[in-house]
């Protein structure tokens, strides 16, 4: 039958006015009521989650006639759902207790067509997710086994990690993957940037202490040599274009440092180009990797670091915020900009380097999530 | 046929009073048992109630067929409710316990934030403190430094003067030195040449002396001419060393008896050599 997406979106809407947080914990308990064994999949607080399942139904719906938009980002979501165990078997209980929900919330208005068009719709997002990770199963696994190697506390808040994981990760440099710490937090998952060009068994993380944040407080509080890891696959578009010979810019403020150093390290690997990292902190402790920025600074003879300081009357070098420093320290208008760091840091560097006269379609950014 | 037989309130009714009390007509033909019609009518009658009744019966039994259908549905109905009733009840059993947890959760994860962030703030006072101070102490050393510096540059200046004027009452000094032993020099030369002049007389003197107390003695001493060889050595002795001067001395000082012995020893000068290397 022909879908009729304004009548979906009508009744979406109706159903997200008694509240997301409700709509999601009445979909979470039928599941977990009529399907007790799915109930392991998940933490054991569900805050956070719920969010994230009214944050994908909203985009899902808000896309539900933009298949151009959609497709891409349910194949990413069936393709990220491997790593918690999910099966093609669970999709079909997700879509009753779905469905179930909605006809909860709608009271009267729900009809047989109503039903039907929900069941039609949730048939074809589940198609779309568990038909990517089916496709996936047999190039990659479902997740990435690792073990942390050691746990180097560079401040008191910013730990480094080396982790080693059982086969090769097929993430690109940049790219972030989930990290969940199977021993110290089952079910928790963050993304992390490895801060090392792929190809060998051995990642860097850097992680910062997020108050309260479950994941990053075991990482960098908790975690020692011998903790269990996964990995979760890649994500993000902030890598290298090869076949640009453009110089480099980039722009990292505290761990936003990792995925720069790793395409750094690429770029070694790849004979090098000329590149300039403005690296900025609020403090002189906070150089957290100074001595590989130093030792990188020596041993690359295309690369210049310049460290800029924002909140430290000691410090001799450069002082303020790191994107207005390096947007004023140049032109940036022939090169290929990389910008990483707190949501803040990104925007207002990527006002300044705009503002500046770097064409929008040069640049490219990532942020860490502050939660 | 008697009145009870024929009068039936109802004649399709056949009632268990009518049947106990049912009487007929004795028989006309043989004068004895009841009347046949009246018999046969009855019992038609009978018949006729006993096929109504069964009649009802069957639809009674449809009826109560249905409506036990009926009871049947409802009661599924009663029970699907009170099941989905149950589900209901579960579901928000289900979800009280999971915001329970959830807020347990958050508060602990709110309480670890605060901890953190506290610590955090902590941590940023202290760094801020310390570079303050670190920079202050800074300041203060370099004013120290300073301090001491200037001290330092005003001390050697004054040193400096002072050991100028030092330097120069020292070249008075030296001066001073200088012509009080050009002095002594001279003295010395002059109280020497005063002291072999003495000598001399009183060598020629003591020849003289002996001379005259043994002719003989002092013809040898005169073949021997001490006095003309010492004559003549004594510009010489006053170039190289007085050497013959000094013997001379000892001569004079030491007595007259090894005289022989002693003048023409060059050896014998030591006290003088201080005076010689003076020069």
């Amino acid at each position: 039958m022909a879908l009729d997406t304004q009548a979906l979106k009508n009744n979406f809407a109706a159903v997200a006015a008694h509240g997301g947080d409700d709509v999601a914990l009445y979909f979470y308990s039928y599941l977990f009521l009529k399907y007790p064994e799915t109930r392991e999949m998940f933490p054991p607080a569900m805050t956070r989650q719920r969010d994230r399942l009214v944050g994908a139904l909203v985009r899902i719906v808000t896309n539900v006639d933009n298949v151009g938009e959609l497709v891409p980002y349910l194949e990413d979501l069936g393709r990220d759902h491997r790593k918690f165990g999910t099966l093609a078997a669970h999709y079909p209980a997700v879509g009753e207790a779905l469905l179930a929900t909605l006809r909860h919330f709608s009271g009267a208005a729900w009809t047989d067509e109503l039903q039907d068009n929900w069941a039609t719709a949730y048939g074809v997002v589940a198609g779309a997710m568990s038909g990517a990770a089916e496709k996936l199963a047999e190039s990659e696994p479902a997740w990435w086994d690792a073990d942390v190697v050691e746990v180097d506390l560079r401040t008191f808040d910013i730990a480094v990690l080396k982790v080693r994981t059982e086969t090769v990760h097929p993430y690109v440099a940049g790219q972030s993957v989930s990290v969940e710490p199977t021993t110290l937090r089952p079910r928790e998952w963050r993304f992390y940037t490895p801060a090392n060009a792929p190809g060998g068994l051995e990642i860097e993380l850097h992680a910062r202490l997020i108050d309260g944040g479950p994941v990053s407080t075991a990482l960098v509080r908790s975690a020692s040599a011998g903790d269990r890891l996964r990995l979760g696959p890649p994500f993000g578009r902030m890598m290298l274009d090869r076949d640009s010979n453009r110089d480099l810019l980039m722009v990292g403020g505290s761990t936003g440092l990792a995925p720069l150093k790793a395409i750094i390290d690429q770029l070694a690997r790849d004979g090098g180009r000329r590149t300039h990292l403005y690296f900025g902190a609020r403090s002189v402790r906070e150089i957290y990797d100074r001595k590989d920025l130093e030792a990188m600074a020596n041993r690359y003879s295309w690369l210049t670091v310049v460290i800029v300081i924002s909140d430290d009357i000691r410090w001799k070098g450069p002082r303020g915020m790191v994107g207005t420093v390096a947007a004023a320290a140049g032109d940036w208008t022939q090169h290929d900009v990389f910008v990483c760091g707190s949501p803040a840091m990104v925007e207002s560097t990527v006002k300044e380097l705009v503002g500046a006269g770097v064409p929008e379609s040069q640049i490219k950014f990532e942020e860490f999530s502050e939660a | 046929m008697t009145d009870t037989a024929n009068n039936f309130r109802d004649a399709d009714a056949v009632t268990g009073s009518d049947l106990k009390n049912v009487t007929f007509a004795s028989s006309k033909v043989l004068g004895r048992g009841y009347d046949h019609v009246e018999v046969e009518a009855f019992v038609k009658r009978c018949a006729d109630l006993v096929d109504q009744l069964r009649g009802q019966l069957h639809e009674r039994n449809a009826t109560i067929l249905d409506l036990q259908v009926q009871v049947d549905t409802l009661q599924e109905r009663v029970d699907r409710d009170s099941r989905s009733n149950e589900v209901a009840n579960a579901i928000s059993v289900l979800t009280i316990a999971q915001q329970t947890a959830d807020k347990t959760v958050q508060q602990a994860d709110g309480y670890s934030a605060r901890v953190m962030s506290e610590a955090r703030d902590l941590y940023e006072d202290a760094r801020r403190n310390a570079a303050t101070l670190e920079q202050e102490t800074e300041v203060k050393a370099r004013h120290v430094y300073e301090e001491a510096l200037g001290r330092a540059e005003a001390l050697e200046r004054e040193t400096n003067e002072k050991l100028t004027q030092l330097t120069l009452s020292a070249a008075v000094a030296q001066q001073e030195l200088e012509s009080q032993t050009a002095y002594l020099r001279t003295l010395r030369d002059s109280t020497r040449t005063q002291m072999e002049a003495f000598l001399e007389s009183l060598l020629d003197h003591v020849t003289d002396a002996y001379g005259q107390a043994h002719p003989m003695a002092a013809e040898a001493a005169s073949a021997q001419n001490p006095r003309n060889v010492r004559r003549s050595n004594r510009s010489a002795g006053r170039a190289n060393g007085s050497t013959r001067a000094a013997s001379t001395l000892r001569v004079a000082g030491v007595g007259t008896r090894r005289i022989t012995d002693q003048i023409p020893s060059p050896k014998a000068a030591p006290v003088a050599e201080n005076w010689d290397t003076d020069e």
